[in-house]
């Protein structure tokens, strides 16, 4: 289905996509998808029920690269860090054209100053990754979490 | 200072047109305003923020399509005492639950709905919009971090009071939004309930 190194780039891919937004680097996150990405943060309830409502539902890049500016300019919220661990990438299928369908578990912790770190945000994410002249990239990115209650708010990409 | 998305990309401005409407016991109010269309960067000057040039890199956030049931006002926000907002924000329509949970922490629940006769195209164009509200969106999310930080404020000392004065210490209705009347006339309400028992 997929060699040792088509392999190993997936899942250097899953672990900058976790660096870059860990290290709040949110000029890098826009370009870990193609111009005409899909970027889904919904509940599971909702997923499994096959209801449309996302918490938020990018569907390009140009989507990706406002959040940015929100996160930055517009967003009145208290700073926190966030740490994913995320789970090896389990290859579900890679089609004749190459597009790489895969998902991994992740638990993202929160970090507030001076504060203790908590459980923040838990799922798993739904992907779909194709070959660009600049590396693989994600086309479509749904990240499906179990934690219905949100602490609050959600400021950061997951 | 709240908001800042609404004001930099134009749908709150210093033109629009804003009223407070409460009802007679002042328990249900409904917070409406309507979108300034007309004039330039020059007659809004007074909102600091506002940045005439200012544009999203994807619009279809705010493809707004004006629907005849709005009856005119682009958001309208229907506070219904106790504890349930019905919200229309332009094409965005949901309901927001308060659900107590114990001693100083509730639930928020949101609830996001469209309409049986609604086209494909407007039921994605909701969906859309729906970026904008919720625990994340670009205009809600500041709302739940202001509020804790209020409540962190008011738990530092448990002697104090906390009064809501901006707009003065009145209750009634306002053609503009620059006050905290209504949460001073359901507060007013809750207590003479409160008292009655």
């Amino acid at each position: 289905m997929m060699d040792f190194k088509n392999y190993f780039e997936l899942t250097q891919l899953y672990g900058d996509y976790a660096s870059a937004v860990d290290a709040a680097d949110w000029d890098a996150w826009p370009e870990f998808f193609i111009d005409d990405c899909v970027y889904k943060l919904q509940p599971r309830e909702n997923h499994e029920r096959g209801f449309p409502l996302s918490t938020l539902a990018f569907e390009s890049k140009g989507m990706l690269k406002d959040r940015v500016y929100g996160i930055r300019e517009t967003l009145f919220h208290d700073p926190y860090y966030q740490r994913h661990v995320v789970g090896t990438p389990v290859v579900r299928k890679v089609d004749a054209d190459g597009r790489i369908h895969s998902e991994a578990n992740y638990a993202v912790f929160r970090t507030r100053l001076s504060k203790e770190s908590t459980v923040f945000n838990v799922g798993r994410t739904l992907d779909e990754v194709v070959r660009t002249p600049q590396g693989l990239k994600f086309a479509s990115r749904l990240v499906i979490y179990d934690s219905e209650l949100i602490p609050n708010s959600l400021i950061y990409p997951i | 200072m709240l908001h800042t998305w609404f004001v930099t990309f134009g749908l709150w401005r210093a033109d629009n047109k804003s009223q407070l409407l409460m009802d007679t016991h002042h328990r249900h109010a409904a917070m409406v305003s309507t979108r300034g269309a007309a004039g330039k960067a020059a007659d809004v000057t007074q909102v600091s923020s506002f940045k005439a040039n200012m544009e999203l890199n994807d619009p279809r956030f705010l493809d707004i399509v004006q629907e005849p049931w709005w009856g005119g006002p682009t958001a309208v926000m229907m506070t219904v005492f106790p504890s349930v907002i019905f919200q229309q924000q332009v094409n965005s329509v949901s309901t927001r639950h308060i659900q107590p949970d114990g001693h100083g922490a509730f639930d928020f629940v949101w609830t996001h709905f469209g309409f049986e006769d609604d086209s494909e195209e407007m039921t994605q164009r909701r969906l859309q919009q729906a970026n904008l509200f919720g625990p994340a969106g670009f205009v809600s999310a500041d709302d739940g971090e202001v509020i804790e930080w209020s409540q962190e404020a008011f738990e530092t000392k448990p002697s104090h009071r906390a009064l809501v004065e901006l707009g003065g210490r009145e209750v009634g209705d306002t053609d503009h939004m620059v006050t905290e009347t209504l949460i001073r006339g359901m507060y007013e309400y809750w207590r003479k309930v409160m008292e009655a028992t």
